[in-house]
């Protein structure tokens, strides 16, 4: 796994992880546990989504880096299979 | 993957109820020639799309069309109530 591939999958395990406490979170908005779990992951993913998009290019286009160049619609798409790319 | 913020692209405020005008942009956002009809073929089309520059625009104007089919005041335009329709 190409350390591209491991930083972008360390985004999705927080992302998945944020979106999941933010469901359990909108019905229980004072569980302290939970928001700490957030909280935990909130900030591993900042960190990840910085060292990613500063070597690999924008997770979201206000990503932008403001240098010379608009790379936001570089492939490959992330559903993109690797034979198409 | 998509998401979404809790802002709104534009603000809309509705000061007095209109129904054809509601009409008119119900169409205009659900009807056969609507926005949220057009975001589905730009998104499907974006697939089969040759160059790179213009899968990327498809993708991301596709997005941006579906966006008016989430403001409820459009729809509040068409009733009686008048103020109620704050974005």
């Amino acid at each position: 796994m190409s350390e591209r591939e491991m930083l972008l999958k360390r985004v999705q395990v927080c992302d998945f992880a944020l979106m999941d406490a933010a469901l359990f979170l909108d019905t229980h908005p004072e569980n302290q546990m939970a928001l700490d779990f957030y909280k935990k992951h909130l900030e591993m993913r900042k960190a990840t989504v910085d060292a990613y998009t500063s070597k690999y290019g924008p997770l979201v286009h206000t990503d932008y880096d403001g240098g010379p160049y608009w790379n936001w619609v570089e492939g490959p798409w992330p559903w993109q299979h690797q034979e198409e790319a | 993957m998509w998401t979404y913020s809790k802002k709104l692209q534009y603000p809309v405020k509705i000061k007095n109820p209109n129904p054809a005008a509601a009409k008119i942009i119900m169409t205009q956002l659900g009807g056969p020639d609507g926005e949220l009809a057009a975001s589905m073929r730009y998104l499907h089309q974006r697939y089969s799309c040759p160059y790179g520059e213009v899968t990327g625009i498809l993708t991301d104007i596709g997005t941006e069309e579906w966006v008016p089919s989430t403001y409820p005041s459009f729809e509040q335009l068409s009733l009686i109530k008048p103020g109620i329709g704050l974005a």
